[in-house]
């Protein structure tokens, strides 16, 4: 039983990971643009297949075709910002339109990759997927440890850059507010790009990591988005540390109540836990934005 | 001006209803249904989305609410259509009212995003009563509408044109409520609020229940449009309304048009017979949609009708400003 348990921990954390590299995106485009990336799902799409092509078409290593997934992913998403964002920003306009061009934007990405790749399922071949290690009594593939491992160097690594470097102060101050960030001389319109970059980036890299294991294939997007969301209300939007916990922390409740529970019961929970932070503190539980309330 | 209007609008029914007799292939015949049924869909999102500015992504919620309530009403307990109808109207309204009243109290990313776990919930529910909704396997037997007795002749719903008569009168009661609902001082408040909240509400407009009463009317008409397709298609899965239903309504309002009434219809009408028109497009239908979506909601976001009235006619439908027209703070 203890092993059991041991082993959903193991597996709740990997999960989290995934989470919580999709999440810290949403999170970090929320807090400095104020946009809510309902195609963020589809950047993850878009990175697991990019990384499955590299493998298949290219003949690629594993790894560096998750590097050229990050890439290619950070190159779409600066694309995204300065094509459809950019122009509602500087037109002044209401929140629902860019919530009304990122709903379009993912019918349009799931619509062509379904168009181009069709309803196949494929998997990314990756060398870790058969080397199995033991931890104290749980199996893990490489491939999961990857996860882990890439996840929590990716988390430091945007961690430190939002706390240590000139970018991430510019960037800290863009998210305070833009209009005194853009009176002392920051590059409002370069902080934008580069942070749609590092969420799509991020994104791209989870699909890519998550494309050994499971199906690549046009709505993977779907699921994970909705998780993201959770993740990101719970956590308090455009807070990093607020989506780092609340990544972990539904992946391993998930994974734990999963033993116990139907897998749609905890859905359905995920959901409610969702509205009630929503309705009772809107700025979740570590973040600092006020909610504009009509 | 009005008198103009009417004509149009009596001209426009007496066209939709000749439709029929002009298109007899079982197939067209198939898509005048669907078009309306869409029609009333987009029409009532778009009072969300055009009058209170609100991106709701449950409106496939209550979609599927009017029709499981219809359809269970219909078949368990063999409530006849005209009665089933009503009920998964008022089934929808209720839920709105319900999910209303914590949504609401938030707007813009948040509203969108609140709704868009209700629509999961909704879904979920569905799709696991299995002893109530046969889950993922549908609930398939749905009577059809019986016929009906007028001035000595019976009419037929069984049929593809007489379903597609019943569906009319449906929308036409949906654009007639929306269109007085917009006259009315409810409609004015609905773009006051839209506006500027704080300041309708300082000019003494109650604006929380002013928000609900145009959720709850949508809810509405969504829930009549899940049962009149109950009825036709006599079988239905949670997959006709889950999330990317939502969307889909969405964005034949954000194509149509924001802001109007006839915009959602146009754009509901366009995008279910679009695809038949384009037959090369295959495939290429959502990526179409999206891409025409992106466009119009960067460009011009009136929409279709909106840039047609502003071609025709110069500022004829300027009266109700959509949004995104007007800058925000």
């Amino acid at each position: 039983m203890s092993e059991l348990i041991l082993q959903q921990i193991v597996n709740g954390i990997v999960l989290g990971s995934i989470y919580t590299l999709v999440a810290l995106g949403l999170t970090l485009i929320y807090g400095i643009l104020e946009v809510v990336n309902f195609a963020h799902g589809e950047f993850y799409m878009f990175g697991a297949f990019v990384a499955f092509l590299a493998v298949s078409r290219l003949g690629m290593p594993y790894l560096p075709a998750i590097a050229v997934a990050a890439a290619v992913s950070a190159v779409f998403g600066f694309l995204v910002e300065r094509l459809l964002i950019r122009p509602l920003i500087r037109r002044g306009a209401p929140p629902i339109n860019s919530v009304l061009v990122t709903v379009s934007l993912s019918t349009f990405l799931i619509g062509s990759f379904g168009y181009l790749f069709g309803a196949d399922l494929r998997q990314i071949p990756s060398p870790y997927m058969k080397k199995v290690i033991h931890v104290a009594g749980a199996f893990l593939t490489m491939q999961r440890l990857l996860v882990l491992v890439v996840a929590v160097l990716l988390i430091a690594l945007l961690a430190s850059i939002v706390k240590y470097t000139s970018l991430g102060k510019q960037m800290r101050a863009t998210a305070q507010n833009i209009e005194a960030a853009r009176v002392v001389g920051i590059p409002i319109d370069r902080v934008f790009s580069i942070t749609f970059m590092i969420g799509a980036a991020l994104a791209g890299i989870a699909g890519g990591l998550v494309g050994a294991m499971f199906v690549v294939e046009p709505t993977m997007g779907l699921q994970i988005v909705v998780k993201a969301f959770i993740v990101v209300i719970v956590g308090g939007i455009g807070s990093i540390e607020g989506s780092i916990i609340a990544g972990f922390g539904l992946a391993l409740i998930e994974t734990l109540a999963g033993a116990l529970l139907p897998a749609e019961f905890i859905d359905i929970v995920g959901f409610s836990v969702m509205i009630v932070v929503l309705l009772t503190k809107p700025t979740g539980f570590f973040g600092v934005k006020a909610v504009r309330s009509a | 001006m009005r008198r103009a209007g009417l004509v149009g609008a009596i001209s426009a029914t007496g066209l939709a209803l000749l439709l029929p007799l002009a298109l007899t292939q079982p197939y067209l015949q198939h898509l005048l249904v669907a078009s309306v049924i869409n029609g009333i869909l987009a029409v009532s999102l778009g009072i969300v989305i055009g009058f209170l500015g609100e991106l709701s992504l449950a409106h496939g919620a209550f979609y599927g609410i009017g029709a499981y309530t219809s359809a269970l009403l219909a078949k368990n307990f063999g409530v006849p259509f005209f009665l089933a109808l009503p009920a998964g109207t008022l089934g929808a309204a209720l839920t709105g009212f319900l999910i209303g009243i914590p949504a609401l109290r938030l707007s813009g990313h948040y509203f969108a995003i609140a709704t868009l776990g209700f629509q999961g919930i909704v879904i979920l529910l569905i799709t696991n009563l299995v002893e109530i909704t046969r889950g993922p396997m549908g609930l398939s037997g749905i009577p059809a509408p019986g016929g009906i007795n007028l001035f000595g002749g019976g009419i037929s719903f069984q049929t593809k044109t007489g379903f597609y008569c019943l569906s009319l009168a449906v929308l036409l009661v949906t654009l007639w409520f929306t269109y007085n609902l917009m006259r009315s001082k409810f409609g004015q408040g609905f773009i006051a609020i839209r506006e500027d909240p704080l300041l309708a509400a300082s000019v003494g407009i109650r604006t929380k229940r002013y928000r609900l009463l145009a959720f709850c009317v949508s809810a509405a008409f969504a829930g009549a449009a899940g049962s009149l397709y109950a009825h036709y298609t006599l079988f239905i899965s949670p997959d006709s309304f889950n999330l990317g239903e939502s969307v889909y309504i969405a964005t034949m309002v954000i194509i149509g048009g924001m802001g109007t009434i006839s915009g959602p219809l146009v754009g509901a009408v366009l995008l279910t017979t679009l695809p038949e028109m384009l037959r090369v497009a295959g495939g290429l239908q959502f990526v179409l949609y999206g891409l025409i979506a992106m466009i119009v909601v960067i460009f011009m976001p009136k929409g279709i009708v909106g840039m047609a009235a502003l071609y025709l006619r110069g500022q004829r439908d300027a009266r109700i400003p959509a949004p995104g027209t007007t800058p925000g703070e």
